[in-house]
């Protein structure tokens, strides 16, 4: 092979500032490219569970509802009862049969009471159902009407306060 | 082992027969003990033989507090939380739970009682279900009873709905869990007018043995409340639960219109808040008899009902046993009320051990047994002498009355899916069942075919022909057997009636068994046969005839097995060898094909020869490479040329020129050069120059050339007319 003629391996020296630009110009392209989407565009997640939820249908025993569960969570429905585990502590829903038209009177029982017992009691409607939420002691509770049916979701485990939020906000009985 | 567990059971068969248990109770030993963290496994003392009666159970307080488990304090039944691994005493049960052995036997389940027949011999030891390191405090006190006269057996199953859920179209369970009140297990004294403690006032301990819950309604509750939810609206039917003798009840304002009826098995069923129209009686002195599911009165909002009105009305249903068997069921009231639900928890029935004085008299709740003909899906692990009924993920499995001869543990797993030959297989995954009695003895035969349903509505069975789908078993997961097999595709499940276990698949015949085929495709530079010029494009289709491919695995240079999901490149030198194969949704397999080929490298672009026709005196431009060049001319303005010269591997060399030929001199300058993407090069300014010494002359020419740098003439040669070419090599 013949000698090669030389090349031009000089080049002039690029002044400090340029690269400094150009670090910021990368580094502002990375994050436009990387950066998580704005709240806009994000599901009513709980802000513990990023991941997305599977959803979860009760049997015709307990209405066939359905709620959306965190990642995380496994649930298991067990003659009317439904068990919401995770390894930090568990989320249950029961329900009961009421002669009662509204959740307010259902709640108002004499026999129970819980009206009165109900502490930082806050109303609510859920997906289109009456709800009531609020404390029994560190227990927080969900009640909410549904047909001559009242299902209760509640967890005593502060920890899981968000999750029992994010599920009973989902809550849904289907269209018959 | 099982030969000698045969000869025990029937050497107890024979021992039972000639003398029935009860006259085994010539002898009792009753001792009390504690169990602390400071000696969690004790000698208790006390010698066994088989056939003896054993009953261990709480008696007195029992609380232990441990470090780290998941309540606030564990009974015998130890901490639901926490399943007990391998370093405890008794892995797989709940930790810190009540074990036992006896003799050298390995430990059982103790729990929160145990009441059976023997089967071994020795000393009796108890133990907390503990693991080493252990720590705590607390203490459990403790009951056990030897060859004490057992109770007699659990009644069996009698009860039906008392109204017609069925043709509103609901099952059972959809029927019975919808329940407006339950039975209060701590204390069911409504009837009796006594008054619980202000401690569990306002609060309900239900069958499921949720304990203390404010939220069920309504505390002291001595019965079942069923209405509007539950398909017991005003003026439904109210049907006898079990046949029997009815009789009206008019001595209970608050329960309003009622019916009672004397089944004649020491039970009493009562209906209250009846219409008081179509009441099968009114009678309070002489009975009627009814057959099960008879009507005997309507759904009412007589007597106390809440809300009061039509709109309380419902159905409150209790069960009465006349416990002292003296024909009268209220002088077992509240002591003899029990749940038909049973008490379906691990931790004691508070109503079985509650102690109370009413009407002068010592009395003691009632057992609860599960007394509805119709299961409930999983309502326990148990499967006793009763049967049960037991659903998971898609498997079913119906154990009728008398399936088993004692109370024992079901459990079931699910299985890997089944390929039993190459073109059986099984519908999804298969499913390993086990019964275990409190021994931990495996029973995998049944004295009643129980039924065992596959649900396939989720399953893809397209891919199987329909007509062969069957239940198989196993009873190693090696070997299986075809089971006599009922297909529903209305319902799309299969049935068998089986009498023994342990594990099942739905298994049916593939509609496809042919392996897929995968070809391997090279998209590049095929310089020879098996030789390639980087980068090579490499890509995998498969098909398959009947079916469709699931994978693609291929494995390049034994680098391992992956996937194949995309075309990839391969742009480095060297020689490659690449097995693949491909295996369908049926798991047909296709044999590994290999191939190998090589990537040749070159990175040297070429050089050019430069010379000039003797006849034309123009210049010719000869490539040299290791591979072919290929050469593109063009044109630039003032005589000016772009040569460029490209190998097979694109290396390149590209220069500019200028081609003069005047008065017989022709004459080439280079202006620059390039190499690949090298940076491009100027040249100082030369000329090669081709000349004729004499061009007019008629005599052989004679020519010369010469290499001309900065107006320096550098190389200067004159030819002989032998030697008509030159040479010049950049």
């Amino acid at each position: 092979m013949p000698a090669k003629v030389k090349k031009n391996t000089s080049s002039n020296q690029i002044p400090w500032y340029i690269y400094l630009v150009a670090a910021t110009l990368l580094g502002g392209a990375v994050y436009v490219v990387l950066r998580p989407p704005t709240s806009s565009v994000l599901p009513t997640a709980s802000p513990l569970n990023q991941l997305a939820p599977t959803t979860f249908r009760a049997s015709s025993v307990m209405g066939g509802f359905t709620i959306e569960i965190p990642s995380g969570f496994q649930a298991e429905e067990k003659a009317s009862l439904v068990s919401i585990n995770s390894k930090n502590g568990s989320i249950k829903i029961g329900f009961v049969g009421t002669n009662y038209k509204t959740l307010t009177d259902h709640l108002s029982d004499p026999r129970n009471n819980i009206i009165k017992k109900l502490q930082n009691q806050e109303k609510l409607t859920i997906n289109g159902l009456e709800s009531i939420n609020g404390f029994l002691s560190n227990e927080k509770n969900y009640f909410i009407y549904s047909n001559y049916a009242v299902y209760f979701i509640y967890t005593d485990s502060s920890q899981l306060y968000p999750d029992l939020d994010q599920i009973a906000q989902s809550f849904q009985i289907p269209e018959k | 082992m099982k030969q000698v567990s045969y000869q025990v059971l029937f050497f107890l068969f024979f021992f039972f027969l000639f003398f029935p248990p009860q006259i085994l109770a010539v002898e009792t030993t009753v001792k009390d003990m504690s169990l602390s963290p400071s000696a969690p496994y004790i000698d208790t003392g006390i010698d066994l033989f088989i056939g003896s009666y054993l009953d261990i159970k709480q008696w007195g307080s029992a609380a232990l507090y441990i470090p780290g488990m998941t309540q606030s304090w564990v009974g015998l039944a130890g901490d639901g939380g926490c399943t007990a691994d391998i370093n405890y005493t008794l892995p797989g049960v709940n930790c810190w739970s009540l074990v036992a052995r006896i003799g050298a036997n390995p430990p059982f389940l103790v729990g929160s009682r145990i009441a059976t027949y023997l089967l071994q011999s020795g000393r009796l030891y108890l133990g907390i279900n503990h693991k080493l390191p252990f720590s705590g405090t607390g203490y459990w006190n403790m009951r056990i009873i030897v060859n004490w006269t057992p109770p007699p057996p659990p009644p069996t199953p009698f009860l039906k709905l008392p109204w017609d859920y069925l043709g509103q179209g609901l099952s059972f369970s959809d029927a019975a869990l919808k329940i407006n009140s339950y039975f209060d297990h701590e204390y069911p004294l409504l009837s009796s007018g006594l008054l619980e403690p202000v401690e569990s006032q306002e609060t309900v301990t239900n069958y499921r043995g949720e304990f203390r819950n404010p939220k069920y309604p309504y505390s002291s509750h001595d019965g079942y409340d069923w209405g509007r939810l539950a398909g017991a609206p005003l003026d439904t039917p109210v049907l006898a639960a079990a046949a029997g003798c009815a009789i009206y009840k008019s001595d209970c304002t608050a329960c309003g219109n009622a019916i009672l009826i004397n089944h004649g098995n020491y039970y009493q069923t009562r209906y209250y808040h009846l219409q008081p129209t179509d009441l099968i009686t009114t009678s309070t002195i002489q009975c009627v008899d009814v057959t099960q599911g008879q009507m005997i009165g309507k759904v009412g909002f007589s007597g106390n009902v809440v809300p009061g009105g039509e709109a309380g009305a419902h159905l409150h249903f209790m069960l009465v046993e006349d416990k002292d068997r003296d024909g009268d069921f209220n002088d077992n009231i509240p002591d003899g009320l029990t749940d038909p639900f049973g008490w379906q928890s691990l931790a004691v029935d508070p109503w079985s051990t509650y102690s109370f004085t009413y009407a002068g008299e010592s009395k003691l709740g009632n057992d609860s047994h599960y007394l509805w003909t119709d299961a409930i899906p999983n309502l326990s692990q148990d499967l006793p002498t009763n049967g049960g009924f037991y659903t998971f993920q898609k498997l079913k499995l119906n154990f009728p009355e008398g399936s088993v001869a004692e109370k024992t543990k079901l459990l079931i797993t699910s299985a890997p899916i089944v390929v039993i030959s190459d073109v059986l297989q099984s519908v999804g995954t298969g499913f390993i069942v086990t019964v275990q009695n409190l021994f931990g003895t495996f029973i995998n035969q049944f004295n009643q075919d129980f039924t065992l349903t596959f649900d396939f509505t989720d399953e893809e069975i397209a891919r199987f022909k329909p007509e062969t789908l069957t239940i198989y078993s196993s009873s190693d997961g090696t070997n299986w057997q075809p089971e006599i097999t009922t297909v529903d595709f209305t319902t799309k499940t299969a049935s068998a009636e089986l009498d023994h276990l342990t594990q099942f698949a739905l298994v049916g015949e593939l509609k496809d068994t042919t392996a897929p085929q995968t070809q391997i495709l090279f998209n590049g530079t095929n310089i020879n046969p098996g030789q390639f010029a980087p980068p090579v494009e490499i890509s995998l289709p498969s098909s398959d005839i009947e079916g469709s491919v699931s994978y693609t695995l291929y494995n390049l240079n034994d680098s391992g097995w992956q996937q194949y999901l995309t075309p990839f490149q391969l742009a480095d030198p060297g020689e490659y060898t690449i097995q693949y194969y491909s295996v369908d949704i049926e798991e047909n397999t296709e044999t590994s094909k290999s191939v190998s080929f090589t990537i040749i490298s070159d990175t040297t672009p070429p050089e050019v020869d430069i010379s000039f026709d003797s006849q034309t005196l123009t210049p010719v431009f000869t490539a040299i490479d290791e591979n072919p060049v290929t050469e593109t001319v063009e044109a630039l303005p003032k005589n000016r040329e772009r040569h460029t010269f490209t190998d097979t591997f694109a290396n390149q060399l590209v220069f500019t020129g200028i081609y003069t030929l005047e008065d017989q001199i022709a004459q080439f300058r280079i202006e620059s050069l390039q190499y690949n993407t090298d940076p491009i090069i100027i040249p100082e300014a030369n000329i090669l120059e081709v000349r004729y010494l004499n061009p007019a002359s008629s005599v052989t020419n004679v020519f010369g050339q010469e290499w001309i740098i900065k107006d320096e003439l550098q190389l200067k040669l004159v030819y002989t007319p032998l030697t008509p070419v030159c040479n010049f090599v950049i």
